[in-house]
């Protein structure tokens, strides 16, 4: 596990997109070390805007953004493969390479990312047990259910062993309980210290969850609660 | 890094063979290109002197008339060589040649010059020169084939202008070809870029394997292109043997070795361009 502090800060925060609407409009937020939190809101409330601050796809038109006691508006282009090192990103659609088995698409990540040939056969099928897809190492993408296809996008934000996730409507498409499976997983890697981030509308596992939810209405947060009580 | 690159060319062998297939037909179309030019420049070198022109000289002029004569056409541009052929010498030849029509006549050859042109674009104005000289026979003193070369002085004009252009055609196809093919590559290939920047991959790590590609498809193009060239050669050769004419033997190592190491950098540098911005990192 990563040695930094996990602590996130948006001070202040203000994101333009040219040309259309959306984006953040002084936002002031901040979240602390091994804290599972859920952002939620329409669609173009700024929920993934908030994720994208912190991977730097996109930048602050004003305002700060801190990630483990770093400004992450000072980081420079170049700096930014080494930034996303820092973190696992889990995209809604997974992501997964279509002719490549579970093992591969995870080895392939790894490699990509300038681990030994020797890690990579230590650490994969650590990392698929992980997230108990272990079972299915030899299987394409198109073998696997929806759930299991995002547990190997979420096995895959693992390879640099990261203190933060950042999961973008990790269960967007999927059905109920496959949805709570993917939670459980998050849920159990929160539990080890790790710092999970997730932008979702599927109110009904947030709640169940009982995790914090910040809601973003049209830029600003609106409400910031955890459990159901307000924080 | 070179077998991750050939295992993803296997991986898209529909893209690779295009972009291959692209790449080989235009350098098989720039090779053809340097083959006709060199063929041009060639004949260009030899044609002067196929097109001589023959002066016949008035009956009795004096060998130092002759002289004087040939020392000023030597000295007009375009004039590369000048030779006296005394009638003796060319009625001998003549006799020799044709034996059946030439027993019990007199000769009927006046002195002659030859001259040999250095540039069959002055031919006509050379021909007016020669003939206004006193010792020139009047009206029809200067013999040359005037159509011949004006239609290979109008071939090697059009092909000098037209080549370049052609030729800047070809490489500006070529490239917009190969570059887009590149993009093609990475847009089929734009869920492993991703997940690479996902995990935060060094940009060399990302662009490296695209170059390495563009290297291996530019070099098999130019190979391929090369085939293609001695395949065409050998064709036109064996046509054209039937007809008596001369081929130069056919650069085999030299044309292999340099289109394949042109296809590699033009590969490599369509590869370096296209990669730039689509793996920025976002």
């Amino acid at each position: 596990m990563s040695a930094t502090s996990s602590s996130i800060e948006y001070k202040n925060v203000q994101v333009e997109y040219p040309g259309h609407g959306g984006g953040l409009r002084g936002v002031t937020l901040s979240v602390e070390k091994g804290e599972f939190m859920f952002f939620v809101g329409r669609t173009g409330a700024g929920k993934s805007t908030m994720l994208k601050l912190l991977t730097r796809e996109v930048h602050q038109t004003a305002g700060e953004v801190r990630l483990f006691g770093r400004d992450i508006g000072g980081v420079k282009l170049r700096e930014v493969p080494a930034l996303r090192q820092e973190m696992g990103i889990i995209p809604q659609d997974y992501a997964l390479l279509p002719r490549k088995t579970v093992w591969e698409n995870v080895a392939f990540a790894m490699r990509a990312a300038g681990h030994t040939r020797r890690e990579v056969r230590r650490r994969v099928p650590e990392i698929l047990d992980q997230v108990s897809i272990g079972h299915r190492a030899d299987a394409f993408p198109n073998q696997l259910s929806g759930g299991e296809q995002q547990r190997v996008a979420i096995a895959r934000a693992l390879i640099n062993n990261p203190a933060l996730i950042l999961a973008d409507e990790p269960t967007g498409n999927l059905d109920p309980d496959h949805s709570w499976e993917i939670m459980e997983v998050l849920r159990r890697l929160n539990l080890k210290g790790t710092t999970i981030l997730v932008a979702s509308h599927d109110m009904m596992v947030i709640h169940r969850m009982g995790k914090r939810i910040v809601t973003l209405e049209l830029g600003r947060i609106v409400s910031d609660e955890v459990g159901g009580s307000s924080a | 890094m070179v077998g991750e690159a050939f295992r993803a060319l296997r991986r898209n062998l529909a893209m690779t063979f295009a972009s291959i297939s692209t790449g080989a037909v235009t350098f098989f179309l720039l090779g053809m290109l340097v083959f006709a030019y060199s063929f041009a420049s060639d004949y260009a070198r030899i044609v002067p002197g196929m097109f001589d022109m023959r002066v016949f000289l008035r009956d009795g002029t004096s060998l130092d008339k002759i002289r004087k004569s040939a020392n000023y056409i030597r000295t007009i541009p375009g004039v590369s060589k000048v030779t006296l052929i005394p009638k003796e010498k060319a009625w001998e030849k003549m006799k020799h040649d044709q034996p059946s029509i030439t027993e019990g006549i007199d000769n009927p050859f006046p002195d002659q010059l030859r001259v040999i042109l250095s540039d069959i674009r002055f031919s006509d104005r050379i021909a007016t020169q020669i003939q206004s000289l006193p010792t020139v026979v009047p009206d029809d003193g200067v013999h040359y084939l005037r159509q011949e070369q004006r239609l290979a002085n109008a071939a090697l004009g059009a092909f000098g202008l037209i080549g370049p252009e052609l030729f800047g055609l070809l490489v500006i196809a070529s490239w917009i070809l190969i570059y887009n093919t590149v993009r093609l590559t990475i847009l089929s290939r734009r869920v492993e870029i991703r997940i690479m920047q996902l995990v935060g991959a060094p940009p060399s790590m990302i662009r490296i394997p695209f170059l390495i590609e563009g290297i291996i498809q530019g070099f098999f193009a130019g190979f391929v292109a090369a085939l293609l060239l001695f395949g065409s050669y050998a064709f036109l050769k064996s046509q054209l043997m039937q007809q008596d004419i001369q081929f130069a033997a056919f650069p085999t190592i030299p044309t292999f070795l340099r289109l394949s190491l042109l296809g590699a950098g033009y590969g490599w540098a369509c590869s370096f361009f296209a990669v730039r911005a689509p793996l920025t990192y976002r």
